[in-house]
């Protein structure tokens, strides 16, 4: 997810039809560049080299989401009964739709992930393990970020754990799957907006990190040096 | 976010893989797999409140959480449609798959 406004224009996307490193290629109507959306640049036009900024993101099942975010809006569908890349989604040999040779394996090529990037830092954080850590304190560059799987059924979260030029460490609650409690104050912090429930900091919010899903193969090939999070 | 387009051809797709070689993954190249809008973005999205929605409890969705509002977009929604220009919280953002 990214920022359409570059400079002082709104960009509006379509879909290219090209494919680069078997990701989708956008183009947009405002000045006919190409930009790659795994990592948001334009790689063809005017603008080459530009980066879009990222827009924090994450994934979770209708269910989870549902349940830590029941107020939501919801993108209005009709009749899509199930993905239209299910059996590409799970077969875990098909890699991309040209076929790819995967070169770093790191983690299996389909493994989903949460990329973060910081600067000239990305960081691949498998999705399974951050839900086996249940939460996980982590540096992606000079960003101090933080990852909650607070339960099963709950979506992975991810924030900056700067709170006014303070870095906090977090840590789960004994009986609590919506809150989380930071180790310098002892305050308590919703996991599903960030912000600080009770206690010195009552009040405070935290940013989302500059986080997005993605699958691990198509997330190398855009980020060759990218680290692997390990427990 | 996906590496799908050309699974939409069906038949075709499974030609081009056919006679594709295997790429790498320094492949610089532009690969044309359809044409310009084949697959057409939503520009004009519309939501509906979640407890009015009617999606599958195991489908996977793509959320964005704001200071007031948050927003789910289904990846198998987005599967057809790969990409929504939408505005959140006043902020022109691009939804991408």
């Amino acid at each position: 997810m990214y920022a359409r406004q570059v400079g002082d224009r709104v960009l509006t996307f379509g879909v290219s039809g090209m494919l680069f490193r078997d990701g989708l290629v956008m183009y947009d109507r405002e000045t006919d560049n190409l930009w790659t959306q795994v990592d948001g640049r334009a790689i063809k036009g005017s603008q080459a080299g530009r980066a879009l900024e990222v827009v924090p993101s994450m994934h979770a099942t209708w269910k989870q989401w549902k349940q830590l975010y029941p107020r939501s809006l919801v993108l209005k569908q009709r009749g899509v009964a199930r993905s239209a890349y299910d059996a590409y989604n799970r077969d875990p040999n098909q890699l991309g739709i040209r076929g790819r040779r995967l070169r770093d394996k790191r983690l299996p090529a389909k493994e989903r992930i949460i990329g973060v990037r910081a600067g000239d830092v990305a960081v691949a954080f498998a999705e399974k393990d951050v839900r086996e850590a249940r939460i996980v304190q982590a540096e992606v560059g000079s960003l101090p970020v933080v990852m909650i799987a607070a339960g099963k059924d709950h979506p992975i979260v991810a924030f900056d754990r700067r709170v006014s030029g303070r870095v906090l460490s977090f840590r789960l609650i004994d009986g609590a799957s919506d809150a989380v409690e930071d180790q310098q104050t002892g305050s308590r912090w919703s996991v599903a907006d960030g912000r600080a429930l009770s206690g010195a900091l009552k009040g405070a919010q935290l940013e989302r990190a500059p986080a997005y899903p993605a699958f691990w193969f198509g997330w190398m090939g855009y980020f060759p040096s990218t680290e692997v999070w390990k427990r | 976010m996906k590496s799908s387009i050309a699974l939409m051809l069906g038949v075709l797709a499974a030609a081009a893989v056919a006679m594709a070689a295997p790429q790498d993954d320094r492949d610089n190249a532009l690969h044309v797999v359809l044409p310009r809008d084949a697959i057409p973005a939503i520009f004009n999205p519309e939501f509906e409140a979640a407890s009015e929605a009617r999606l599958a409890d195991h489908e996977l969705v793509i959320g964005v959480v704001g200071d007031r509002e948050q927003r789910a977009y289904s990846t198998w929604l987005l599967d057809r449609r790969e990409i929504v220009n939408d505005t959140f919280e006043g902020r022109p953002i691009a939804v991408t798959w």
